[in-house]
């Protein structure tokens, strides 16, 4: 492309006339051909919207359908019920299969899954505690006997 | 197509776009996050409206453009002015740090902030994410007249601040 | 003659029901509905679990599963609120001091704890309710707040899927 060419695409540019085309010719044509000093920042200017573009860092986006509406909301209540239901889920086992079952007679017969499920109902246990020391909650009551007792064991 | 398979492949795709646009708007990068991350929440929430808007594509753009706009206006006194000679490299830099490239593209961008929000707008729908007028224009509820002579004034802005400094 | 009987014995049975009932009473009277769920286990069991080589287990858990002697639980996946109200007037808890009370507004959790005269709880009963689930647990032991508190409150215990 001639310089008077060149220079014409630019006025074009300037007044907002040219199409993607041209621009594109344009964008192309100021990368190899010698450019005036006039428009040496127009280079510049493009070989800054081309990098924007490539290296801009997205931030990491929810994406909202991915995440089933209110999904959310029901994680942060469902880890109560994913306890009792496990609980109920292994009894409902336990009844089904053991009917007869008196209430002093042991639930599971082997030790380990008898050591699994006291061990989530400690865990349940404590979550349960820690609502008393959770500040964001109102209408906690007797904290200083659970505080008594938690603090003669740190003694 | 259900609403996630759309969701997911006509508008999801387009939010390196919207945040480089709100940028271009509130330049600022965590607002244009939020700004983003709302407008794909209101986007979703909205699938049953998507029958009737007759450009999708047009109508998120429209959304961020408002919502960016809106920020900017919530924020006007932390966003702007950008206060004069605030961070702009002196006149007096030779041609050593010139050659910076990434120096040069710091001269670039502030002055592409010191453009109107609607000079900007239009600059970085065309020069960055190359659309064309009549989409600017759906984009943006500006008439085609309107976005070209934006345009215009946009880049002999830009020439007007680049030149001397270039 | 039959209804009479009936009644007789429902009046029976709710005044049987509204007296002080021990834990174990409360259990006992919901063990046979299947919408509950109980879980018993006995000291015999516990000192077996306590011979256990639970590695991969958290060993504050460890510890604290080593000074328990007995563990009751009943829970039931609806009505909660009923449930515990039902279990706070019935129960016996006269004895016990109780140590932490949290009331929002669709939930309840109260802690009761029974000294041993030294310096550690030999009972403890924990009651949840809200409207989607109901919580009765009674520990026995040598039980440490202080142990329990270290757990991470998580629901998942160590090793299990």
């Amino acid at each position: 492309m001639s310089r008077t060419d060149l220079i014409t695409l630019i006025d074009k540019y300037l007044n907002a006339e040219t199409s993607l085309e041209e621009e594109y010719t344009l964008k192309r044509e100021m990368m190899r051909s010698d450019v005036p000093e006039e428009y040496h920042y127009l280079k510049e200017v493009f070989s800054y919207f081309d990098a924007e573009k490539q290296h801009t860092e997205i931030p990491d986006f929810d994406n909202p359908a991915n995440s089933a509406s209110g999904q959310a909301r029901v994680i942060s209540f469902s880890w109560i019920y994913a306890a009792a239901s496990v609980v109920i889920l292994i009894g409902l086992f336990v009844f089904i299969n053991k009917n007869t079952n008196t209430f002093d007679e042991d639930t599971f017969q082997s030790p380990d899954i008898a050591a699994e499920n006291a061990a989530q109902a400690l865990e349940y246990f404590s979550y349960q505690m820690k609502k008393g020391t959770d500040p964001t909650l109102k209408n906690v009551k007797e904290l200083d006997n659970l505080n008594k007792y938690i603090a003669i064991f740190n003694q | 197509m259900n609403y996630n398979q759309i969701f997911n492949e006509e508008v999801f795709p387009l939010r390196d776009k919207l945040y480089r646009f709100s940028q271009s708007i509130v330049r600022k990068n965590d607002i244009a996050e939020d700004v983003v991350q709302e407008v794909l929440i209101k986007v979703w929430d909205k699938r049953e409206d998507w029958k009737d808007w007759n450009n999708m594509n047009a109508m998120i753009f429209t959304i961020t453009k408002n919502l960016s706009l809106d920020k900017l206006k919530s924020k006007n006194n932390q966003l702007r002015p950008i206060p004069e000679g605030y961070d702009t490299p002196s006149e007096t830099r030779g041609p050593a740090q010139k050659a910076i490239a990434g120096d040069i593209h710091q001269i670039i961008k502030q002055s592409i902030e010191k453009l109107n929000d609607i000079q900007r707008m239009v600059i970085q729908l065309r020069d960055m994410e190359g659309y064309t007028y009549k989409e600017i224009s759906k984009m943006t509820d500006l008439t085609m007249a309107q976005v070209k002579v934006n345009l215009h004034r946009g880049r002999l802005e830009l020439r007007e601040l680049l030149q001397k400094q270039l | 003659m039959r209804n009479i009987i009936l009644s007789t014995f429902l009046i029976l049975l709710f005044i049987t029901g509204a007296k002080s009932q021990s834990v174990n009473d409360f259990i006992t009277k919901y063990k046979d509905d299947p919408s509950f769920t109980v879980v018993n286990i006995s000291p015999k069991m516990f000192s077996l679990i306590s011979g256990l080589e639970a590695e991969d287990m958290d060993p504050d858990l460890k510890a604290a599963l080593q000074n328990i002697t007995g563990m009751k639980i009943l829970t039931k996946e609806s009505d909660g609120t009923k449930y515990f109200s039902e279990a706070i007037s019935s129960i016996e808890l006269n004895k016990m001091e109780e140590l932490m009370s949290v009331k929002e507004e669709n939930s309840n959790v109260r802690i009761f704890g029974k000294n041993n005269g030294k310096d550690a709880l030999s009972e403890v009963i924990l009651l949840t309710g809200d409207k989607e689930s109901f919580v009765l647990m009674q520990i026995t032991g040598a039980i440490s707040l202080q142990q329990l508190s270290k757990l991470s409150g998580t629901l998942t215990p160590p090793g299990s899927n």
